[in-house]
């Protein structure tokens, strides 16, 4: 896929702030939740890929020093088994103060207080009580979890740290709007860590006393709120840009290189021998005998090449990749984690057009017949094509195959 | 006379010192300790550049 710059990787979040601690020791590292996983539903062929790099962005934020993380809707679609397990073995500091059991217990722990250059600073998270998302996280969890009212949560905990700490952080996964609320309502909380709608603030947002500050997403960002700790709390933001002039941190490679070459054996071994446009009858050749110009003009296009290019950076694994580097990834007869087939690889005919079993056993109409740009949208994002948008009658031609 | 004089210098030095505590004071605390907080959100299981 054709790229703008690409920003994000763990190794230079490592290295950029092993560097910072160098001269600026009082680190305090924060994240406001859906830390482990995107994806609202997990196939079962991916799942145990889930976990495994759950477990290994425990171990590695561990190893950068994270001291808080609160939870995510989507962190909770790996299980909440999963989460208390990645809690006990790496002693992974989750913290969410409205999330309960059935019998109101939090499941995690509410709060943790940091002692940083002599000053106190305490952390606690709160998930959204919307009930679009307190319904969410019920179906989720099956019942188990419940979401309690942030708000009062929060009020709860500055109370009960009033005069134990010099500094407080609420880490929030709700929304700017409601964030502003907690922000205004609840008097005592110095930094709120926005989280869930995915915004970028370059400049933090001033409520009453409250400051409220957001990094994006996918890791692409790290804030970093630097806090004079005299009566004033003076501050200055900056969001810093994982680009590709950033070091990197080569112990967090190897883990991740390990990473992958686990993967790789649990789905079948690398795939350098079975490369996309080798010898393969890809799905769509059922097309050709009607569409020979189309499959033709197809072959001279990026989308012929999608695999090759996952498989020369070593991500022909990772399904966050393969979603749009395959053939209807994990959709019925689509490609599957589980059995890797070579002849869905690629972003092949039914990609944009729709499953064609139909049309091909009793000449049903295909299901699209004319794709509508947004569905490009779904693999050509902002982030991926800066300025996709904007070219997209140039790149439309690219692969125009109506003849 | 002269007492007016030794009380008024006596006044004014001491004003002096208070302004210097009051000026150091000031510095002391916009140089006091710095803590940084380090933070991110919805990085959902990216470990490196996907595209």
């Amino acid at each position: 896929m054709e790229t703008g710059v690409q920003l994000g990787g763990l190794y230079k979040k490592s290295a950029y702030l092993n560097e910072y601690r160098k001269t600026q020791p009082g680190v305090v590292i924060v994240d406001s939740g859906d830390l482990l996983n995107e994806d609202e539903e997990i196939p079962e062929s991916v799942r145990q890929a889930a976990k495994l790099k759950a477990d290994l962005i425990a171990r590695i934020y561990n190893k950068i020093g994270i001291d808080a993380v609160n939870i995510g809707e989507l962190d909770l679609v790996l299980g909440l088994d999963t989460l208390k397990e990645i809690e006990k073995k790496h002693n992974f500091p989750f913290v969410c103060a409205n999330l309960v059991n059935d019998k109101n217990e939090p499941i995690f722990k509410r709060y943790v207080i940091k002692n940083v250059n002599g000053k106190n600073v305490g952390i606690f998270g709160v998930i959204g009580d919307t009930s679009d998302m307190a319904a969410k996280v019920s179906e989720i969890t099956n019942g188990a979890a419940t979401v309690q009212d942030s708000e009062a949560a929060a009020g709860f905990i500055v109370k009960e740290l009033a005069g134990k700490v010099d500094y407080m952080i609420a880490l929030t996964h709700q929304g700017t709007n409601r964030d502003w609320v907690i922000a205004r309502r609840v008097q005592g909380i110095d930094l709120v860590v926005g989280g869930h709608d995915k915004q970028k603030t370059k400049e933090p947002h001033g409520a009453e006393k409250t400051l409220i500050v957001n990094a994006g997403e996918k890791g692409q960002y790290l804030g970093m709120l630097e806090v004079t700790m005299d009566g004033t709390k003076a501050s200055k933001n900056d969001l810093f840009p994982f680009g590709e002039d950033v070091a990197s941190d080569p112990a967090i490679k190897a883990m991740i290189t390990e990473y992958n070459d686990k993967i790789a054996e649990m789905y079948g071994g690398p795939s350098e021998s079975r490369p996309a446009a080798a010898n393969v009858a890809l799905r769509l050749t059922a097309c050709e005998p009607c569409h020979a110009n189309q499959v033709k003009k197809w072959q001279s296009t990026a989308h012929a090449l999608a695999y090759d290019t996952l498989v020369k950076k070593s991500k022909q694994f990772e399904p966050k990749c393969l979603v749009c580097h395959t053939t209807r990834f994990e959709q019925p007869e689509g490609f599957s984690m589980k059995a890797q087939e070579p002849e869905l690889v690629n972003i092949q005919c039914e990609t944009c057009h729709g499953f064609a079993k139909e049309h091909l056993s009793d000449m049903k109409p295909i299901p699209i017949a004319d794709p509508a740009p947004a569905s490009c949208i779904k693999c050509h994002t902002q982030d991926r094509c800066p300025n996709f948008e904007k070219e997209m009658p140039e790149k439309m031609k690219l692969i125009e195959h109506k003849n | 006379m002269k007492k007016t004089l030794c009380l008024t210098l006596l006044l004014m030095g001491a004003a002096i010192l208070l302004s210097i505590g009051i000026s150091t004071g000031s510095s002391r605390a916009a140089d006091g300790p710095k803590i940084t907080i380090a933070y991110s959100s919805s990085v959902m299981g990216y470990l490196e550049p996907c595209g």
